[in-house]
């Protein structure tokens, strides 16, 4: 059984449930999603997932709870596999849990959002449908390259914490939480 | 390892953000793109790109706002969203007459002010003012019954715009043609202005109870639901009053393919025992506690108006309502966000006394 801590006070949540529900039962593993609003929510997690939506309103809504400071505490000491899209990858950023900088709605506003095929270099991931909304870009930074829209960076893996800043959530394919749920049964496995 | 690159492709890929904003893009090095990487094989506005900018919203608060210094307050207190607009909706009931768009100067003041996301209200069914909304660079055009109306019969053909609409919906009729009509979210109407949050929870109540019914349905149950909803298109092109018109709306003739796209929304509102698009509230919000009650009711997030600045405290109550919609099924947290409120709510009306009842209009 596998503990998902998935970030709940803003964002796009539902697509990320829908896409970690699909990859356990794919799997075969038993999870349970574990919705996280107070920073005690989070001991105890396997995973985490960081989903899309407004930065700003995420951190705003965390500030009495203090969720972010325990999540973050909580990966640093536990280095349990993370996967944050878009204002995850923002929060991830700005945290210092990746080692790139980023810009917020960095390719326009809703009409300049986009699709495109993007290059994935990960264990069973070659290609992928990249969907940006509102999308940031990533800056600056040495972290470890793992996804291009042509050469640009759209994706960075750093120890097991994964920054996309784009919503393969909102696609059919959970391929990206196949990883996650991968990484964190290897864990667990190790730790037996 | 991350590539640095002078990013001379970058600006074919956001040509359509003024210059200065690319250049400053520019110079920071790793964003490359590929000589091959054409913006045209980008694909843009469609659905998946319309439906995952709404998902991006679950959860927040999204506030009417009539100036950038408003707009500033309702970012700062955590809105996912602001919605520009020349008077809430308090004060267009006041002030009566032709409801419009806002003025391009006010739009563009507020888009330029903040870093979230801004939506804008459109005349039901007047395609030119979410045209020109669009223009604008609005993220998403609130098809909205609080403007007057500009079209007694069809709404906007939101398929033919390229960003997302939100539409009010007092029913599952109404909110399944605005998702056939291309609405990328839906709001329950409620009755706006009035602070009175009865309207917006009848509303979602009933749509709740419909998806229920929908659930039950056999195969010709649906076929019937998917009649009696389009046949409501078909009741507003003969009162039209046009000869040889009756079977024609902007979406397309009234026919065997309507009934099968209208159909098609059903079963999935069947499948997911919920809309297929983000539903929030709207309508009536006035206190953090009407907040945590629709989203207790199951709407993925809250739209207030009038109930922020036509508040004595908008700023502690722009905060403690984004605290109670957040923490909405803690009532620790709720009672903490009441407390916060530094004066009174805005004055609420029953609804028995309002001479317009906007939530009668759209159809």
């Amino acid at each position: 059984m596998l503990t998902v801590g998935l970030a709940m006070l803003q964002g796009a949540r539902n697509e990320h449930m829908h896409a970690i529900l699909k990859a356990a039962a794919d799997l075969n593993v038993e999870i349970e999603i574990r919705e996280l609003r107070k920073s005690s929510d989070v001991a105890g997690i396997d995973a985490l997932i960081l989903p899309g939506g407004e930065s700003t309103a995420m951190k705003i809504a965390s500030r009495s709870e203090e969720l972010y400071s325990g999540i973050w505490e909580n990966v640093r000491n536990t280095n349990i596999p993370v996967l944050g899209t878009c204002a995850g990858a923002i929060l991830l950023s700005q945290n210092g849990l990746i080692n790139a900088g980023i810009e917020r709605n960095a390719f326009g506003r809703q009409r300049e959002s986009f699709q495109s095929d993007i290059e994935v270099n990960l264990e069973e991931i070659s290609t992928f449908q990249g969907v940006f909304i509102r999308a940031p870009r990533f800056t600056d930074g040495s972290g470890n390259a793992i996804a291009w829209l042509g050469d640009e960076v759209v994706g960075i893996l750093e120890r097991n914490v994964m920054a996309l800043t784009f919503h393969p959530e909102l696609t059919d394919d959970f391929r990206f939480h196949l990883w996650l749920l991968n990484e964190a049964l290897s864990r667990t496995e190790h730790d037996q | 390892m991350l590539k640095l690159q002078p990013a001379t492709h970058l600006f074919l890929l956001i040509k359509s953000v003024n210059q200065t904003f690319a250049l400053e893009v520019l110079p920071l090095g790793l964003i490359k793109m590929n000589s091959n990487n054409d913006i045209k094989a980008l694909r843009h506005a469609d659905d998946l790109l319309k439906r995952g900018f709404a998902s991006m919203l679950q959860g927040g608060v999204i506030m009417d706002v009539v100036t950038p210094e408003q707009a500033a307050v309702a970012e700062a207190a955590g809105a996912v969203s602001v919605m520009a607009l020349e008077r809430v909706p308090a004060d267009i009931r006041k002030s009566g007459g032709v409801a419009r768009t806002s003025h391009p100067d006010m739009i563009k003041g507020i888009i330029d002010c903040t870093s979230i996301p801004v939506m804008a209200k459109s005349r039901i069914g007047h395609e030119a003012e979410s045209q020109v909304l669009q223009a604008l660079g609005v993220d998403m055009v609130d098809e909205s019954e609080v403007l007057t109306p500009a079209d007694p019969y069809f709404h906007i053909n939101k398929n033919s715009h390229d960003i997302p609409f939100v539409c009010g919906a007092t029913g599952l009729g109404e909110a399944v043609r605005r998702i056939y009509e291309g609405a990328a979210m839906i709001r329950t109407k409620g009755e706006a202005g009035t602070g009175n949050v009865v309207a917006a929870v009848t509303h979602a109540r009933l749509i709740d109870q419909e998806i229920r019914q929908i659930q039950q349905l056999n195969d010709a149950g649906l076929d019937d639901a998917a009649n009696i909803i389009m046949n409501r298109y078909r009741v507003l092109a003969e009162s039209s009053n046009l000869p040889g018109v009756s079977n024609l709306t902007p979406f397309g003739e009234i026919d065997d393919e309507m009934h099968g796209s209208i159909r098609d929304i059903l079963v999935e509102v069947s499948d997911l025992g919920r809309l297929p698009v983000v539903t929030f509230c709207a309508g009536g919000i006035a206190t953090p506690a009407d907040a945590s009650l629709m989203m207790q009711m199951g709407v993925d997030g809250i739209f207030v108006g009038s109930g922020i600045f036509k508040s004595e405290d908008p700023e502690t109550m722009a905060d403690a309502i984004v605290l109670a919609t957040a923490h909405f099924d803690d009532p620790d947290k709720v009672a903490e966000a009441m407390g916060m409120m530094g004066g009174d709510p805005m004055r609420g009306d029953e609804l028995e006394t309002l001479e317009v009842r906007l939530d009668q209009r759209g159809w």
